[in-house]
C-alpha cells in the first residue's frame, strides 16, 4: 500500500494535468456541440422536405407547433437546466415532468387537430413509421451532444437524468416533426410520436449512466 | 464511532432540539467536520477553493485535497469491509472530482457533491465488500468503547449489550432516516449539506433525524425493559 504522502503527491499532480477541463472551457465546448447538433437536426429536416403544411390549415400548423415548442421548453426548464444545485432536480420531479410533457404533447396535438374538420381522421397508409424514424433522426445527435455537454455533471441518478434528457430532446424534435407531419389520429401519434420519445429516453438512460455520472466510465487512479 | 461515543448524548438529548451541526456539541472523532472545529468558515474556504479550482486555478486543489482527504478516508473506511480498499477508493474519488471539476458550481458546497461521488463508487463494489449499515454496527466495539469509561463490571456488560442493541436498532431504521443520521452524525455534514445530498429540504432532514432519534430511543428503551 502506498503512503499517504505518495498518494497526496500523485493526486495533486493529476489535479494539475491539463486533461481536466475548467468550467469556462466546458461551457464553450458544450455550447459548440449543442449548436452543431441543432444545425444537424435542421439540416436533416430540410433534406427530408422541410415544412409540409398540406392538408392542414396554416393556423393549425402554427398552433400545434407553437404549443409543442412551449411544452418542450417547459419540460427542458426542469430536465436540462442545472440551476444552482449540484444535485439537480429530485427524481420525482424528473419523472413527473417527463410524463406530463409526453402526455401534454399527445393531448395538444390530438386535441387541437380534432377542432378542425377531418384532421384526426384515420390514415391507414401512414401508420407512423416515417415519423418514428424522423423523430429519431432529428433527436439522436442533439441527445448525444447534450449528454456530452453535461458530461460528469450529474452525481445522483444519472440514468434517470439521462432518460429525462432523452425524452426532452424527443419533445424538441417533435416540433420539427410536427412541421412535417399532418397526421393526428391516435394510433399514428402513439407509434410515430410517442414511441420515439420512449426510445430516446431509454437511450438517454443507457448512455447517461456512463456519461453523466462523475464516476462513469473507467477511473484509473494516478500512478 | 458515532454510536460508540455519542449515542446516548445524541439520542437521549433529542428533546433539547436538533443541532444544525453535530460537531457544535464537541465529542467523537467522526462528529467533527472535515476540517476540525471552526467548521463553518473552513467549509466556506473549502468550497471557495473548489470553485477556484473549477475556474482553472490549479493550486487551489491543494486546499481541497487537504481539507477533504481525512473526512473522505473516514467516510469510506466506515463503508468497506476490507480496509486495504480505502486508499484506492479515496484516490478514485479524487480522480472523479478532478475530471468533473468543470461540473462544480461556484457557491455550492463541495462536501455533499464529493459524498455523492464516493457513494456512487462504493455502490460499484460487490455487495460482499460493502458495509450496508455503516455505523460500526455488527460489533460489540461500540459497547466496548462506551464500557471503557465505566468502572463497574455490571455497567460494562450493560453498556456492551446496549451498544449491540443500539446497533441493531439503527439497522432497523427506515433507509432514509438511517441515511440522514449517517450523513449528519457519521459524515459530519450540516443539515443543509445533508439535505442537498438527500435531495430534500433542511426541514425534512431535521424531521428525519428527529424521527430516527425518537425511534432509536424507543427501541433501546424497549430493549432495556426486556433485559430487566
Amino acid at each position: 500500500m502506498s503512503s499517504s504522502a505518495e498518494v497526496r503527491a500523485r493526486i495533486l499532480a493529476a489535479a494539475r494535468a491539463p486533461s481536466s477541463m475548467t468550467r469556462g472551457a466546458a461551457r464553450r465546448r458544450g455550447a459548440l456541440w449543442v449548436a452543431l447538433a441543432v444545425a444537424t437536426s435542421v439540416g436533416v429536416l430540410w433534406m427530408l422536405g422541410g415544412v409540409r403544411q398540406a392538408p392542414r390549415p396554416r393556423e393549425l400548423v402554427v398552433l400545434t407547433t407553437l404549443g409543442l415548442a412551449l411544452i418542450a421548453a417547459l419540460v427542458a426548464l426542469t430536465t436540462l437546466r442545472r440551476g444552482r444545485s449540484m444535485s439537480g432536480p429530485p427524481p420525482w420531479a424528473l419523472v413527473l415532468t417527463t410524463l406530463c410533457g409526453m402526455t401534454a404533447m399527445l393531448v395538444w396535438k390530438h386535441g387541437v387537430s380534432s377542432l378542425y374538420d377531418g384532421m384526426v381522421a384515420a390514415w391507414p397508409e401512414r401508420p407512423g413509421f416515417r415519423c418514428l424514424r424522423l423523430t429519431l433522426a432529428l433527436g439522436v445527435v442533439p441527445l448525444l451532444a447534450t449528454l456530452l455537454a453535461r458530461r460528469w455533471t450529474v452525481a445522483s441518478h444519472p440514468g434517470l437524468a439521462g432518460a429525462a434528457m432523452g425524452a426532452t430532446i424527443g419533445l424538441a424534435a417533435m416540433v420539427g416533426v410536427d412541421l412535417w407531419c399532418p397526421v393526428a389520429y391516435l394510433p399514428h401519434l402513439l407509434l410515430g410520436h410517442l414511441l420515439p420519445l420512449m426510445v430516446l429516453a431509454a437511450a438517454g438512460a443507457a448512455v447517461g449512466r456512463r456519461l453523466l455520472s462523475p464516476t462513469g466510465g473507467s477511473i484509473t487512479p494516478p500512478r | 464511532m458515532f454510536l460508540a461515543n455519542e449515542s446516548w448524548t445524541v439520542i437521549f438529548n433529542a428533546e433539547q432540539g436538533d443541532r444544525s451541526r453535530p460537531e457544535a456539541a464537541g465529542g467523537g472523532d467522526d462528529l467533527e467536520g472535515p476540517m476540525g472545529k471552526d467548521v463553518a468558515s473552513e467549509q466556506d474556504a473549502l468550497d471557495g477553493a473548489m470553485a477556484r479550482y473549477a475556474a482553472g486555478e490549479n493550486d487551489a486543489f491543494d486546499v481541497v485535497y487537504d481539507g477533504l482527504e481525512p473526512w473522505l478516508r473516514r467516510f469510506i473506511r466506515r463503508r468497506v469491509r476490507d480496509s486495504s480498499q480505502v486508499d484506492d477508493l479515496v484516490q478514485r474519488t479524487f480522480v472523479c472530482v478532478i475530471r468533473a471539476r468543470s461540473a462544480f458550481l461556484p457557491g455550492s458546497p463541495v462536501l455533499p457533491w464529493v459524498c455523492a461521488i464516493a457513494r456512487n463508487l462504493l455502490r460499484k463494489l460487490p455487495k460482499s465488500a460493502r458495509v450496508e449499515v455503516p455505523m460500526d454496527l455488527d460489533t460489540a466495539e461500540a459497547g466496548t468503547l462506551m464500557a471503557s469509561a465505566l468502572p463497574d463490571a455490571e455497567e460494562t456488560a450493560i453498556a456492551r449489550q446496549t451498544g449491540r442493541h443500539l446497533a441493531t436498532a439503527f439497522a432497523g431504521l427506515p433507509p432514509r432516516q438511517r441515511r440522514a443520521m449517517d450523513l449528519v452524525f457519521g459524515g459530519g455534514l450540516s443539515h443543509s449539506d445533508a439535505a442537498q445530498s438527500l435531495r430534500t429540504s433542511d426541514g425534512a432532514v431535521t424531521l428525519l433525524i428527529h424521527k430516527a432519534r425518537k425511534a432509536l430511543r424507543a427501541m433501546v428503551l424497549a430493549g432495556d425493559e426486556v433485559r430487566r
